[in-house]
């Protein structure tokens, strides 16, 4: 191999020679204006001691001694100044790729040209006191955000902070986008008490694209049926309805000492359904494809109280001070809750919700790469015709059974095993990859694991030191269908069941 | 179209190995002159030149996408330093000051560096002026019982005496090696030592100052470390004589300067303090953290120039590891995207080079190490300093040859200039300095010819000798064994027939005989040295030698290395 290369390079040598020769001929008008400013380089030159600089003559530099010393350029003392001097053959390729430069050129300006205006006019300070009060105590500000697949969000949101004690109110309106109605305030508590952090929060929303496809772990079918659907029959399809929810709720997590948690929350609910909002299809329209009779509360809607309580105990830690706070690698997570709904209406029933979530990450290696392993299980107590469908445990979605559609599947009980292979690819991205498997039944009798469903898929997080940002999630499954999913809630953090839906 | 494709290729590659390589003896010549010693870049700036106020945002956006795509479609990568003498050398100027290893330097020189006494400490109490402006860490300007300036800064909470003593001891280093720095000094005081004036401000980034009370000065001295007994561990910063500019543009030239002639980009000493930078992690280096100072001249006030200053160098010493809590800091930049990519794709089994890294815990000891450390791979945190981007191997070799010099007793000065608490976290400080200096100087003596210090001797009227030191033997970096090979040529670059013998002086110093000289051209030869040794993908080094038309004694006029 090496003589070989020795080969080739004699080879090489002897071609270039002549090539050599070409070129210094062709541009020998270049080389003799070179030769010209050396020239003026010899004349200018001043000679100094041998050897290295000296710092004797530097230490006493001043305006007059340096007087007759060449120029900061013409130093070299080449008779035929350097080659690296001119830019000789660059401008072939530069000229040949200028258009790709202009498009990233055109491209980057926006950006920079933003950023520019941003710091060096100080429009966030600026923005800042226009919309907040000069202790930042008070604020009301504009929003606006756009969900993939929803559009745009624009609305409102009011801050006041440290109102009394350490607490805090804000409020929030917006239209548009997922909601076309939002509507909320919230006053938490802080550190104001000792015993607990308390919040309360009022709020009504409407979600004019909730999903519904039957009840059950059923197939789907592609074409819309011709006839009325029974939700609990052997085909599923997608279809869409409206959601209009008014939520009032009062949150006390216990402080208690280590890894443990308490948390009591007490909620009224009342929630109303209707067709999806404008711009769906009407075969798209759950009232068009199901027999809405057996939708419990679809027709009447829904009117109860909600009380819960939960444990729950984190163990989950980032044992390496070199990595995110935002993902523990290893430790425990679990949760169980019990919870009970008590209708306030005719066509509400009573009937107790409970639920637990387990969580186990397993470190693999410094970055962190780790895997999480999660068991999940929810059950609602109830008949069908006690729980409005909506209060059915869901699979499907951005966090729980991936790779199929969000609350693709729904009925009384929803168990659902995960594992997920996280690994670092920068401080602040994760890759991951995850399987995820389970299904829903009509009821605990039934649990089995036939018919489970398998879900798969990976993507990347965004997180910074102490925080989730988001994940991009590209997901598939057993049963087909692609999903991209941007999702801004962290996978593995449970939402809370009185602010779900 | 593929064929002319492959040919185009062919053509530039070959043409890039002919050109790079020197098959063939280049063209170029040196005057038969003494090498330039310093640089006249002093000329009167009657009027200070334009500002280059730095936009952090704007700025670093442009590291990550303006700067890669013009330097890569702009074809500029390639070139060779512009500002160096006939020796390879940098010649004095405002930029830099050849200093160690050109005089000799007690160690007490080098660890006072431009300390004059104990700086503030001398004079309390501190009358507080206001707060620092920019950046995010708590900092107060302050003036002592003398009305000397200076500007205060703190260690981080959790990582105590590492940033100052960092900066300090990085200080001496770049003085030493001849860069101009700050005046710098640890300092230890309590509240009671400061006084805060009737008219301190605070100076936001953004906004309009308001006033600075002892109550908003003591809790802000909250955030920082203080030790048990109560006292507080700081870093003084003497206010530079002049008026300070901001930091130099890290690409082209300043505006209005008149003496600012070479590119930044193009200037040895920015490109060559690569390896000295690596040698210390100085990963913060950005152009905020460089200041360009508008001065009088020291004789004659009427005239003006700009000073060129490294500051802010507390994050050296892995201390900006330690601080931000990223070991791939100097392994990587913050955001590198073929990093992610290489990661994602090999689903985490790729395991990379900071991945083990480790120090100790001692007080003051960042994620100092040097068992990771590759002194060709080694980066600043963000990719956005463009001389040291566009550095080559020749400005690292440079850097190697400055920082090789630094003797264990004066890096031991420099260490305890740094004032740590703990004598254990100063030895293991010290080790490992010297560990990463002789891996640094080693990378890139292997792969510059390391041959240093030539020289032309007579012995007798007849034989003229040329003498040289190996680096790599000089500093015992490695002690395997080196063969050396010349050939010689004319002016016009025809080889002189000439059997040479070299002599081995010492343990590292060689000595070959030269053919008579040619005729023509003041006897003008070129020496074309080349050493061969395991591991080592030097090239050639092109002696260049002529009489000198007074004494009529061959010497050096110009060395080329390949």
């Amino acid at each position: 191999m090496k003589i070989l290369i020795l080969k080739n390079v004699q080879l090489t040598k002897t071609c270039f020679c002549i090539f050599v020769s070409l070129w210094f001929s062709t541009s020998l008008a270049f080389a003799q204006t070179k030769t010209n400013t050396s020239k003026t380089q010899v004349d200018s030159t001043k000679t100094a001691a041998p050897g290295n600089p000296s710092e004797t003559a530097a230490s006493t530099l001043s305006h007059n001694n340096v007087k007759g010393a060449p120029r900061p350029d013409n130093a070299s003392g080449q008779v035929e100044s350097s080659r690296t001097k001119g830019d000789g053959w660059r401008w072939g390729p530069r000229i040949l790729f200028f258009p790709l430069r202009v498009v990233g050129e055109i491209i980057i300006f926006p950006i920079r040209g933003a950023l520019w205006l941003l710091e060096t006019q100080a429009l966030i300070p600026r923005a800042k006191s226009i919309f907040f009060n000069s202790e930042g105590t008070f604020g009301l500000f504009p929003t606006a955000l756009v969900e993939t697949g929803f559009g745009l969000n624009v609305g409102a949101r009011l801050v006041i902070r440290d109102l009394y004690r350490d607490t805090d109110i804000s409020g929030r309106f917006g239209f548009g986008g997922r909601f076309s109605r939002i509507l909320s305030l919230n006053i938490k508590s802080k550190d104001s008490f000792k015993f607990a952090e308390l919040e309360f929060q009022a709020m009504h929303e409407v979600r004019p694209f909730e999903r519904f496809f039957g009840i059950g772990n059923t197939d789907e079918v592609d074409v819309q049926p011709t006839t009325l659907l029974d939700p609990f029959g052997e085909d599923s399809f997608e279809s869409r309805f409206k959601l209009d929810a008014i939520r009032i709720f009062l949150e006390a997590n216990l402080k208690i000492e280590g890894n443990w948690g308490l948390q009591y929350s007490s909620a009224f609910l009342d929630r109303g359904y209707a067709d999806a909002r404008d711009g769906i299809e009407t075969e798209d329209q759950l009232a068009e494809n199901f027999d809405t009779n057996n939708v419990t509360n679809f027709e009447s809607g829904n009117r109860s109280i909600y009380n819960e309580i939960e444990l729950s105990y984190d163990a989950r830690v980032t044992p390496s001070r070199w990595e995110p706070l935002s993902t523990p690698s290893t430790g425990w997570y679990a949760e169980a809750f019990a919870g009970y709904m008590a209708g306030l209406t005719d066509d509400s029933g009573n009937y107790f919700r409970l639920g637990f979530d387990l969580q186990r990450y397993i470190r693999l290696y410094k970055g962190p790469r780790f895997l999480t392993l999660r068991l999940l299980g929810e059950h609602v107590t109830g008949d069908y015709e006690d729980v409005a469908f909506t209060d059915l445990p869901v699979l499907g979605g951005r966090t729980e059974l991936r790779g199929y559609a969000i609350d693709r599947f729904r009925d009384r009980t929803a168990i659902l095993g995960s594992a997920e292979y996280q690994w670092d690819l920068l401080n602040t991205l994760n890759g991951f990859i995850f399987v995820d498997t389970g299904r829903v039944y009509s009821g605990l009798d039934d649990l089995g694991v036939s018919d489970l469903r398998l879900g798969f898929g990976g993507g990347i997080q965004a997180h910074t030191r102490n925080g989730y940002l988001g994940r991009m999630i590209l997901s598939s499954s057993k049963d087909g269908g692609l999903f991209f999913y941007l999702s801004f809630d962290p996978i593995y953090e449970t939402e809370n069941r009185v602010e779900r839906r | 179209m593929r064929t002319s494709i492959k040919n185009f290729i062919w053509l530039f590659g070959v043409t890039t190995l002919v050109f790079s390589c020197g098959s063939a003896l280049e063209k170029i010549r040196f005057q038969n002159k003494e090498p330039v010693t310093f640089v006249n870049d002093r000329k009167d700036t009657p009027v200070e030149p334009e500002k280059n106020p730095f936009v952090r945002y704007y700025y670093h956006t442009g590291s990550y996408m303006a700067l890669p795509l013009r330097e890569t479609l702009g074809f500029n990568g390639g070139k060779r330093a512009q500002n160096t003498n006939a020796l390879d050398e940098v010649p004095n100027s405002t930029w830099f000051q050849n200093r160690i290893g050109v005089r000799n330097m007690a160690p007490e020189e080098v660890g006072t560096g431009t300390n004059i006494g104990n700086g503030p400490m001398d004079h309390k109490p501190w009358t507080v002026v206001s707060s620092k402006i920019g950046g995010v860490s708590i900092g107060f300007i302050i003036k002592d019982a003398k009305g000397n300036k200076f500007l205060l800064k703190f260690d981080q909470k959790n990582l105590p005496e590492a940033e100052t003593a960092a900066d300090v001891m990085a200080a001496k280093i770049l003085w030493a090696a001849g860069y101009n720095v700050a005046d710098d000094y640890v300092v230890d005081f309590t509240a009671k030592d400061l006084i805060v004036a009737p008219d301190a401000v605070v100076k936001p980034l953004f906004g309009d100052p308001s006033p600075l009370t002892r109550e908003k000065l003591l809790e802000s001295l909250q955030e920082v470390f203080i030790k048990a007994d109560g006292s507080i561990r700081g870093l003084a910063t003497r206010f530079v004589a002049g008026k300070p500019m901001d930091g130099w543009p890290r690409k082209g030239t300043r505006k209005g300067d008149p003496n600012d002639i070479v590119p930044h980009e193009m200037r040895r000493e920015l490109r060559g303090a690569y390896s000295i930078f690596s040698w210390l992690s100085h990963t913060d280096i950005k152009e905020d953290n460089t200041l360009d100072v508008y001065v009088e001249d020291p004789e004659d006030p009427s005239v003006h120039y700009v000073e060129h200053y490294f500051i802010d160098i507390g994050k050296t010493f892995g201390v900006q590891e330690a601080a931000e809590g990223f070991r791939f800091v100097s392994h990587q930049y913050w955001f590198q995207p073929s990093a992610a990519i290489r990661q994602f794709l090999t689903l985490g089994f790729n395991k990379r080079s900071w991945e083990d890294r480790n120090a100790p815990n001692l007080t003051g000891v960042g994620l100092w190490e040097s068992k990771a450390y590759d002194p060709g791979e080694w980066k600043s945190a963000t990719p956005n300093y463009l001389p040291l981007l566009r550095k080559d191997k020749w400005d690292a070799f440079w850097g190697a040859k400055i920082l090789i010099r630094f003797t264990r007793s004066q890096l031991r000065e420099v260490v305890k200039s740094g004032k740590l608490s703990d004598p254990r976290a100063s030895d293991y400080i010290l080790k490992t300095l010297i560990e990463r200096q002789r891996k640094t100087a080693l990378y890139w003596f292997r792969r510059v010819n390391p041959v240093d210090d030539i020289k032309v001797t007579q012995s007798n009227s007849l034989t003229k000798e040329m003498c040289f030191q190996d680096l790599i033997h000089q500093y015992k970096l490695d002690n395997r064994p080196v063969t050396f090979k010349a050939s010689f040529f004319d002016y016009k670059g025809n080889e002189i027939p000439f059997r040479t013998k070299f002599a081995k002086r010492s343990a590292s110093l060689h000595c070959l005989k030269l053919p008579p000289s040619p005729t023509d051209h003041d006897g003008y030869t070129v020496v074309k040295l080349v050493s061969e040794r395991e591991f080592s993908s030097a090239g050639p080094t092109l002696v260049h030698l002529a009489k000198s038309p007074n004494t009529k004694e061959t010497r050096v006029i110009g060395i080329r290395r390949l």
